[in-house]
């Protein structure tokens, strides 16, 4: 059995490119793709030295990578990345691995694949997200559709140039998730066959990078070309899984349409072939970390072409990398919009913030001259006053009584004026807000839980559920029920009850604090709320004052109930606040 | 002849102090005077006085202290505020004192009221 026959015959099925090169450097066989893809011919390569396909201006490389594969352990390099050139003289980006397959005659295996068009597709991936990095400074909505239109434009050229995937037309849908369609982006293509032939002569003349063949098309913008017009108006619903290329789209796998094609009646598949007019196309969905956003379909209406497993294959990986770039652009896209949105905060909250600078400024500037003030008015007061005294002293006829009568005018304006600053400068009425009532009550409640118990006190509360907001500053309330509570605990010194109710009647919180203790004698009991009084030992006895002045402050009014050795009952109301309404200001 | 009112000046500020010394000494009031809180309550221990003027902002016990000790233990007599400050006059801490006069070089205000709680 020829082994060698065997493999080399079959060799093309497993690897595309391929050279086997012999000790002296030359090629001795090679895959079949490389005449057919690369214009070489047998007479161009056999037996000629593996540096021809190297650039003229680079043939260095050809040894640096024998360097390499001599210098390895393993006998072998993978994944070099460099470039060759094609027949036509166009430069190829490709990775490449070389193989050391006999230590005894040097024969070296080289296999490489064609990644120019991803490289291209890269590069401009990475220098256009360089710029927008630039211009984020610049953000204008303009420029951002203009790079995913270059994408798209990218992409399309690369799919049918001549370095590319060389389709001779190219189709773009993408989904629009917002309207539920697969709508019909852009094409790119010769209208004609005669327009092909024109393009073809012209690139085989002077060979271009696809870098310039992109800037090229950019310009002509054809949007009304043939092909353009073809996918005008093109939309197809998202749930029409009938569909050739929805079925592409949900399935994620490409569907190839020829004359062998299973489903070849199906409705939609000669409508895409009627609309195309061409027997055999290509398409392939795009994908995005698991998601279809689009379909290509590619034909090769004008030469003919069969398209091939390779072909799929190479338009099966372009469309990955095709996605990322879309993708990233759309990303782009919502990242600069982001941006924006995020920079307006930003100045709206500095713009805030330096309002709020400014007001704090102002209020502790208000406070500085405020406290200056009040340390003026003290000494002001004694010039003044000591200015008066001898001012009385003195008749006109005196010496001195212009001076005197000079100073006690003025420092009676001054103290006009610091009045003035400081009536400006009192702080605003505490805005009061609605109080709720069981707060208080509750707290109050805590703070003397050691006395209550210490007393062997028993506590009654019953608070309504509901108990609607009153008007009254909260440390008010706290004190008012402070001090009547306290007073109770005091009245009942050691076991008994103390009660206390809350409740709202007719529009008024009424609240109720009884308590079991020794009672008021009624004599003094219209005495209780007068300034000094009490029948206590000691403490001060201004508890009530205290109590019923901040009672009425607050609109609200107090009543006592007393019996002798029975208890004392206080009763507050407090009006509820109407909804919604504020005091103060 | 009535035995003349006795006032007692607390009050930190020596020219204020002095002043009003003079002044009420003037409308035919008794003075006492001190310099600050603990001097002052000791005064109330060991003479009779009628009336107080206190100042608030004083080292030491302040004002509203004072005012506290002094209504409780002497609870009919009299307390008049006399400040620079305005900010106590609405705070239901002072409500204790009879009157709340801020300090002018009119003492007018201040006659009135020691007049009308005392004569």
């Amino acid at each position: 059995m020829n082994y060698q026959e065997l493999i080399v015959k079959n060799l093309d099925r497993i690897l595309d490119f391929w050279l086997l090169i012999d000790d002296k450097g030359r090629v001795i066989y090679c895959s079949q793709l490389i005449y057919r893809e690369l214009g070489y011919c047998e007479a161009d390569i056999i037996d000629q030295p593996f540096q021809i396909f190297f650039p003229a201006n680079d043939p260095g490389s050809a040894d640096y990578l024998y360097q390499l594969l001599f210098d390895s352990y393993s006998g072998s390099v993978v994944n070099q990345k460099t470039r060759i050139k094609l027949k036509n003289g166009v430069i190829i980006d490709i990775e490449l691995s070389l193989y050391q397959l006999d230590t005894e005659h040097n024969y070296i295996l080289i296999a490489f694949n064609n990644i120019t068009e991803v490289v291209e597709i890269r590069k401009k991936v990475k220098s256009k997200i360089e710029s927008l990095y630039k211009e984020l400074n610049l953000f204008d909505s303009r420029t951002i559709y203009e790079s995913i239109q270059d994408f798209i434009d990218t992409i399309l050229v690369s799919i049918t140039a001549g370095q590319g995937l060389r389709f001779n037309r190219a189709f773009l849908f993408l989904v629009d998730e917002d309207e539920g369609i697969l709508r019909g982006i852009q094409a790119i293509g010769p209208g004609s066959g005669e327009e092909a032939g024109m393009i073809y002569s012209e690139f085989d003349s002077a060979p271009k990078t696809l870098s310039e063949m992109i800037e090229r098309y950019k310009l002509m913008n054809d949007t009304d070309s043939a092909v353009n017009t073809i996918l005008t108006d093109v939309q197809i619903n998202l749930s029409d899984y009938q569909n050739v290329l929805i079925k592409a789209l949900s399935s994620q796998k490409y569907i190839l349409i020829s004359d062998e094609y299973p489903l070849i009646n199906e409705p939609s598949v000669i409508w895409l072939r009627e609309m195309l007019q061409v027997h055999e196309c290509a398409v392939i969905p795009l994908l995005w970390h698991g998601r279809s956003t689009g379909v290509f379909v590619v034909d090769n209406q004008v030469t003919r072409s069969q398209i091939t497993t390779h072909d799929i294959k190479g338009i099966t990986r372009y469309a990955e990398a095709a996605t990322n770039a879309l993708e990233s652009a759309k990303l782009m896209n919502s990242l600069d919009m982001s941006i924006n949105q995020i920079k307006q905060a930003n100045l709206k909250i500095r713009e805030s913030q330096e309002i709020l600078v400014q007001k704090e400024k102002l209020a502790v500037m208000g406070e500085m001259v405020a406290h200056m003030a009040h340390e003026v008015r003290g000494p002001l007061a004694t010039i003044g006053g000591y200015a008066s005294r001898v001012y009385k002293q003195m008749d006109e006829s005196d010496h001195h009584y212009d001076s005197i009568s000079r100073i006690v005018e003025v420092v009676g304006t001054l103290e006009l004026v610091v009045n003035d600053i400081l009536d400006k400068s009192m702080p605003e009425e505490e805005v009061t807000m609605g109080c709720d009532c069981s707060k208080a009550i509750n707290k109050v409640l805590n703070i003397l839980e050691e006395e209550i118990h210490l007393r062997k006190v028993s506590v009654s509360m019953n608070i309504q559920g509901d108990l609607p907001d009153i008007n009254i500053k909260e440390h008010h309330l706290f004190e008012i029920i402070s001090n009547l509570v306290r007073n109770a605990l005091e009245a009942i010194d050691n076991d008994g009850l103390l009660l206390v109710l809350a409740s709202s009647i007719d529009n008024h919180v009424v609240i109720t604090i009884q308590d079991t203790g020794a009672g008021i004698k009624s004599d003094v009991e219209g005495k209780i709320f007068s300034p000094f009084f009490t029948t206590k030992k000691e403490g001060t006895g201004l508890g009530l004052v205290v109590v019923k002045k901040l009672v009425e402050e607050n609109n609200g009014t107090i009543q006592v109930r007393s019996v002798l050795d029975k208890g004392t009952t206080f009763i507050i109301s407090f009006p509820v606040e109407p909804d919604g309404v504020e005091n103060g200001g | 002849m009535a035995d003349k009112k006795r006032l007692l000046i607390i009050d930190d500020d020596k020219n204020m102090r002095e002043l009003l010394e003079l002044e009420f000494q003037d409308q035919d009031y008794a003075v006492i005077t001190a310099e600050n809180a603990f001097d002052g309550l000791q005064v109330l221990k060991n003479e009779s006085v009628d009336l107080v003027v206190l100042d608030i902002k004083m080292p030491g016990m302040d004002g509203i202290e004072a005012l506290e000790k002094i209504v409780s233990i002497y609870r009919e007599l009299p307390v008049v505020i006399h400040s620079a400050y305005s900010h106590f006059k609405e705070n239901y801490l002072t409500w204790s004192a009879v009157a709340y006069v801020i300090k002018s070089g009119k003492f007018d205000e201040l006659f009135e009221t020691v007049k009308t709680h005392i004569g």
